[in-house]
């Protein structure tokens, strides 16, 4: 049997059911009931007609959205507030209409309409009445009017967009007070501590609402295993670095930052321990050297003469950081997150080289060290091939 | 989460965004409707261009009250007391005691800059209006147009660059 249009993929197709037939793997009538399936799923033109609406539903949005603007300084002030009123109250309008349905994206979609119609909103009531402000308060009072949203909504998308705005409100908050100013000089890495335990933070509420919420869960993991990832560039850039004495001896250490994640980074230790998640030990090992490398980032580093030793014990923290997450993410059978870990590994190294490759003696030991690390690798990945069934090795379960 | 929850959600949610902005708007307008002063403004040039047609300029009061009390050896909020003077209005003095030591008075922050903080450093303004604004410089009737509520707080109402109002010209295109 063969398809009524066929392409480069069903001639593949054909030739793979000819294979299997050969091989007898497939008998005649499960080839000819297979094939007949595929035919029946098969998209023909159907993506192509929704490509084309997309494009003239989209030209025609932002033709609106330019015809609007073209003319803004003509609209009076209270049309402006009221059509944005209205849209604000619309686009929830739209959610309880299509809540019914069984699916519930369209709900979704509406209600993400509503997290961009509040910033929208407050941003026009400051145009109008001529506020200014402290611009992370605008952003939290988003993220406050996101949070209903996200509760609501099936898909993690919401979620994403709640911790998107808590995570630049915290972020112009520490800007406010001037907290990234220096950063990779004299600074005492706060800002750090405070986003890497808000990243543990959502990985402790990512545990406790996966039952709850997949969807959210998943983002919420999403967003903390990324703000520890550039919590870790970040302090293994200061590993690399030494303070400039430009700037004065650097000052006191604010410890509240370095409490709270401290104490975040034991409570989600406790937790792993505690509900006995897979991959504990690497996990646990991913948590203590997460820890070791941001704290460790603050010592020695008014001392130039250290310096070397101080790449040296950074790259090797963060490299065992990377090792770790592999491991974890390998053994529960997260086939990306293992990728990206190791490639972060490898970038590591090339930097690594980059920062050291100042003389024979340098780059020697550099050499060596990255040495070290490749057997590390290969005797870590023999260990899980050993250990793993083949379904988590194979699988992408995450 | 069943669909009657989340339409009670939904409904709560609708009711908050109501109350709240409509709230925001009506307070912004209620504010807006008392006795107008002229507050001499400075250092507007150039616009910030991140902002759109905002311009952004500094109240003379800022250092009108700098000149009062250093503001990086006062880190509580201040009140000053403000009198009218050629038609504008600049500091006198700290506001002490109870409200009827001085009205108007103005309430500022501690910007962590240096600078007291008024709440107020920009004005939206029509960008067929906007080249105008570039080359004005400080004089008498150059000023911003705003109402001070009984807390101190500024609400701009118009920005007049030398004599010219920006929210008539707007409303008269």
């Amino acid at each position: 049997m063969a398809f009524s249009s066929p392409g480069r993929c069903s001639v593949g197709f054909e030739r793979k059911l000819a294979a299997w037939k050969k091989a007898g793997l497939l008998t005649e009538e499960q080839a000819a009931a297979i094939a007949r399936h595929e035919e029946s799923q098969a998209a023909g033109t159907r993506w192509l007609v929704w490509g084309i609406a997309a494009v003239g539903g989209l030209a025609i949005a932002v033709g609106i959205i330019s015809v609007i603007a073209a003319n803004w300084d003509n609209i009076p002030d209270k049309l402006k507030l009221a059509a944005c009123g209205a849209l604000l109250l619309g686009s929830l309008g739209g959610a309880w209409r299509t809540s019914s349905l069984k699916n519930l994206w369209p709900r979704d979609l509406f209600l993400l309409l509503h997290c961009g119609m509040v910033p929208a909103t407050i941003g026009l009531i400051a145009q109008v009445y001529h506020l200014s402000g402290h611009p992370w308060r605008a952003f939290a009072l988003c993220a406050a009017f996101a949070l209903p949203a996200a509760v609501v909504a099936k898909q993690g998308l919401l979620t994403d967009v709640f911790i998107g705005f808590l995570t630049v409100a915290l972020g112009l908050l520490m800007s406010e007070y001037h907290w990234f100013a220096n950063l990779f000089d004299s600074g005492d890495l706060r800002e750090l501590f405070v986003y890497a335990a808000f990243g543990l933070v959502l990985l402790l509420g990512a545990s406790a609402i996966r039952g709850a919420h997949p969807g959210a869960s998943a983002a919420a993991r999403r967003w903390g295993i990324g703000l520890l990832a550039a919590t870790a560039v970040s302090a293994n850039a200061i590993w690399a670095t030494t303070y400039s004495r430009s700037l004065g001896p650097p000052g006191p250490v604010l410890l509240w930052p370095l409490a709270i994640f401290v104490a975040a980074a034991a409570a989600l230790g406790v937790q792993l321990w505690w509900t006995d998640a897979p991959a504990l030990r690497p996990r646990l090992a991913a948590i203590a050297l997460l820890t070791l490398l941001l704290c460790g980032a603050l010592i020695g580093r008014a001392q130039e003469s250290n310096q070397l030793l101080r790449q040296f014990v950074g790259f090797g923290l963060f490299a065992g950081l990377c090792i770790a997450v592999a491991m974890a993410a390998a053994e529960s059978g997260n086939k990306l997150g293992t990728n990206l870990a190791t490639l972060a590994l490898a970038i590591r190294v090339f930097v690594f080289y980059l920062e050291l490759a100042r003389n024979l003696m340098t780059t020697g030991l550099g050499l060596i060290v990255t040495g070290f690390v490749c057997l590390a690798i290969a005797y870590a990945w023999w260990r899980l091939r050993r250990t793993l069934p083949a379904a988590a090795r194979t699988g992408g379960v995450s | 989460m069943s669909a009657t929850l989340t339409k009670r959600v939904l409904l709560a949610l609708a009711l908050v965004d109501l109350v709240f902005f409509g709230g925001w708007v009506v307070r912004e307008e209620t504010l807006r409707r008392g006795g107008p002063i002229h507050l001499p403004i400075e250092g507007y040039d150039p616009r910030d261009l991140l902002s759109g047609h905002y311009v952004r300029f500094q109240l003379v009061a800022v250092r009108e009250a700098t000149n009062i009390i250093d503001p990086r050896r006062n880190v509580s909020p201040q009140t000053f007391c403000i009198e009218r003077r050629d038609g504008l209005y600049h500091v006198k003095g700290v506001r002490s005691g109870d409200a009827s030591s001085c009205s108007p008075f103005l309430r500022a922050t501690y910007d962590d800059r240096g600078h007291w903080d008024f709440g107020v450093d920009r004005f939206y303004v029509d960008e067929r209006l906007a080249n105008e604004a570039r080359w004005v410089q400080p004089s008498p009737n150059t000023y911003l147009v705003a109402v001070v509520d009984g807390d101190g707080a500024i609400h701009p109402i118009d920005l007049v660059v030398n004599g010219n109002s920006f929210a008539s010209q707007k409303t008269s295109r």
